[in-house]
């Protein structure tokens, strides 16, 4: 009996031992099933002849863009080096901050930081807002032109407000380029479902300076162990700090966009 | 038994040059497919942004399964909002395959540009094997005038 299904499954060679050696007897006689074998091998030649390869500028594109998370287009030795450094720094960091919050907050703190809610930002005092200013015109004057951070939290029934999260996103984590948009589209829907209506803003300005998407935690399935668990909420947390600092988003809003990207914080097993 | 192209994607996150010796292994594949599906307009820019996408979840991905089908799980995650209805212009068959909708061009591509077998094609696309099957039918039924030039 004539069966389509079974001839696209014969001329792809996906039967088996079993049911090739019956259909090869009935192919024969049945004109139908000889057409449609004919058809998919047909098809085969004709798509391999429309295969088309990207021009070298989207390849080199495509194999530079993970040069902003691993830079690979400095020498290793050079990755190497930095590394160390920035290992020792932080090391140094890490000290001088637990040092610093032993004598200033001993009991506050430990709370805090074995908390998964986000903390609120402090105001600086007086010499570190001053510090943070100069630092703050630095980083502007690298940076290029100005863009102002539209007012948070994102109003999801607020398509200007949709706009705007999205043309600042794609200018301080897209840099303004052309594949930023993508992100920025994908990361208003992750918390407005309605942000694919919206449409898409104007280009942002080229920002030389953009920063790099946060890192997610290692994916897990299933519940695990409570120190996987703690692994996988710190630095879930770390991507959500990064997304709520320098994007106009709730708190709320950017632990939304890190499940959406990351996965949920997993259980912990009984 | 882990192939040289698992050994392409759990490498692809450690060294640059792994990474593009995956991009240029599926490179075609990805274009055409992209091509096909969202058009010239907007290939250029998800071509990169996809390759970024794999480079950052090449983690999640089990070395005994089936590369192709996770590139592609991707490919199709991030491009489906993209998906458009009719290409302009082109070859005869060109026109046909855009000419298809959505769903079963996407059916086409993945087993005729990626070579992705039809039992795996169900299982990443979350359909089974006989509306798989059913949709390569119609896929064939409508590209049958453009096919006659490469029938044996």
């Amino acid at each position: 009996m004539h069966d389509n299904n079974k001839s696209l499954l014969y001329a792809s060679g996906e039967t088996n031992a079993e049911e090739t050696a019956p259909f090869e007897s009935h192919l024969p006689d049945c004109s139908d099933c000889l057409d449609r074998v004919s058809l998919a091998k047909a098809v085969q030649r004709a798509t391999k002849s429309t295969l088309q390869a990207p021009s070298q500028e989207v390849l080199a594109q495509a194999a530079g863009l993970q040069g902003g998370l691993g830079g690979s287009f400095l020498p290793k030795w050079f990755r190497l080096m930095l590394t160390a450094a920035a290992i020792s720094t932080a090391f140094w960091g890490v000290q001088k901050y637990q040092n610093r919050k032993q004598v200033q907050e001993p009991v506050a703190a430990a709370a805090e930081r074995n908390s998964l809610t986000m903390p609120k930002k402090k105001a600086p005092a007086v010499a570190d807002y001053q510090l943070s200013r100069v630092r703050g015109r630095s980083q502007q004057a690298r940076r290029g032109p100005s863009y102002p951070m539209p007012a948070r939290p994102l109003d999801c029934q607020d398509r200007g407000s949709i706009l705007a999260f999205k043309r600042y996103s794609w200018y301080t984590f897209g840099g303004g380029q052309a594949h930023g948009v993508y992100s920025a589209d994908r990361w208003a829907a992750c918390i407005c479902k309605n942000a694919a209506a919206a449409g898409r803003p104007d280009p942002p300005p080229t920002n030389n300076a953009s920063r790099g998407v946060p890192p997610c935690p290692n994916f897990m399935v299933g519940p695990v162990a409570q120190e996987k668990r703690d692994r996988f909420a710190a630095s879930f947390l770390q991507a959500a700090k990064t997304f709520h600092r320098h994007l106009p988003l709730s708190r709320a809003q950017a632990a939304k966009l890190t499940r959406c990207l990351c996965g949920a914080i997993p259980d912990v097993v009984k | 038994m882990i192939t040289e192209v698992d050994q392409l994607v759990i490498g692809c996150r450690r060294r640059d040059a792994t990474y593009h010796a995956l991009i240029s292994h599926y490179a075609a594949a990805v274009y055409t497919f992209l091509l096909h599906m969202t058009g010239r307009e907007n290939t250029d820019g998800l071509f990169p942004e996809i390759w970024l996408r794999v480079h950052n979840s090449a983690g999640l991905y089990k070395p005994e399964g089936n590369p192709v089908g996770f590139i592609f799980g991707i490919v199709h995650e991030t491009a489906s909002g993209y998906y458009r209805e009719a290409g302009p212009g082109g070859s005869e068959l060109k026109e046909a395959i855009e000419s298809l909708p959505p769903e079963i061009r996407t059916v086409f591509l993945l087993r005729h540009a990626a070579d992705i077998p039809y039992k795996m094609i169900g299982r990443h696309i979350g359909l089974p094997l006989e509306t798989v099957l059913k949709r390569m039918n119609a896929a064939l039924d409508a590209l049958k005038g453009p096919l006659e030039q490469f029938r044996a």
